[in-house]
């Protein structure tokens, strides 16, 4: 169990608030871990998962936001994602529920495409150079 | 560098001799491995934090990475080599002069200049000021440079001292004699100290 097995992907409506962010956040922050220690990347994400509601509503938090959709871009774009994987959202702003369950399905999707990649590995001595398996 | 990304992870196709397809299959390891071994992947052989340390950019491989040590390498011997070195060293004099004893002072480079001194057997620093006879040769400063492979005269202080000097072919060797073991920096017990720039 994970994080990315807490992500929501079938809202219908309803609001965005700090507890979809620090969700999100906490889900940057296993994959970056992941993708970095296991994977060989070397992302540097700006995260936050402490977001509170008196957060939104401070002045910086557009930027914040923009971070935070960057994010998205971010680990989305360090893998060749699969055909009709969703787009991350041009903006943070006026986010609609199929644009918030669009970053949530991104991240299951990477999630999915570095254990397919793990599972197709092969290890020194099992094969030689320019052999075709 | 970049890891195959599979969709369907482990699946091969099934083929005839025609190439015709026959099917799909999955195949997975069940050879029960005592030792798993290390992945043959990007994390191990070129994960993004060494490529971005050599200063690779795009999608480096492997090659890339030893290549650009291999300049690296180069470029660093090659600053090395132009800076400065210096190293000291010293040596007991034996007592014999003249040209079939000359003293020989080999180095790991080619020197420049070459400061020589001596210490008595009381441990004092013998110079041409407070030494006494001032007819000994017993501390000074030698320019390579001017140096070549036949003995020449090199003399301080004044001319009744002379000393012949010459260096190797490899100029990383200078020989000296002189016509007493004092004036060859060679007395019996003293001990010479030298440094050497280049």
């Amino acid at each position: 169990m994970s994080v990315i097995d807490s992500l929501i992907t079938n809202r219908t409506g309803g609001f965005y608030n700090h507890t979809d962010l620090n969700r999100v956040e906490q889900a940057f922050e296993y994959l970056q871990n992941k993708m970095n220690s296991e994977y060989g990347f070397a992302l540097n994400l700006t995260i936050k998962t402490n977001w509170t509601m008196a957060d939104l509503a401070q002045i910086g938090a557009r930027s914040a936001m923009e971070t935070y959709r960057q994010n998205v871009a971010t680990i989305r774009n360090a893998l060749t994602m699969q055909t009709g994987t969703s787009e991350t959202p041009s903006t943070m702003r006026f986010l609609t529920a199929k644009e918030a369950n669009d970053i949530e399905k991104i991240l299951q999707a990477v999630e999915v495409l570095l254990n397919n990649i793990s599972a197709a590995w092969f290890y020194s001595g099992e094969i030689y150079s320019g052999e075709v398996f | 560098m970049l890891d195959r990304v599979p969709t369907k992870p482990n699946r091969y196709a099934v083929y005839d001799d025609a190439h015709n397809f026959i099917r799909y299959e999955y195949h997975e390891r069940a050879d029960e491995p005592t030792q798993v071994g290390d992945a043959l992947n990007k994390a191990n052989l070129l994960p993004d934090t060494v490529a971005t340390a050599l200063g690779l950019t795009g999608n480096p491989q492997v090659k890339d990475a030893l290549e650009k040590i291999k300049t690296l390498v180069d470029g660093n011997t090659t600053l090395a080599n132009s800076k400065a070195q210096i190293v000291t060293g010293s040596y007991t004099g034996t007592g014999t002069y003249g040209v079939s004893s000359p003293v020989n002072l080999v180095f790991p480079f080619v020197p420049k200049v070459v400061f020589m001194s001596s210490i008595d057997t009381n441990g004092g620093i013998i110079s041409p000021a407070t030494g006494g006879n001032t007819s000994e040769l017993s501390s000074f400063v030698m320019d390579c440079g001017s140096l070549n492979n036949n003995y020449s005269t090199f003399s301080q202080i004044n001319n009744n001292v002379q000393m012949f000097v010459k260096k190797s072919s490899d100029k990383k060797t200078i020989s000296f004699y002189s016509d007493t073991a004092r004036k060859q920096c060679n007395e019996s017990s003293y001990r010479y100290c030298y440094t050497a720039i280049g």
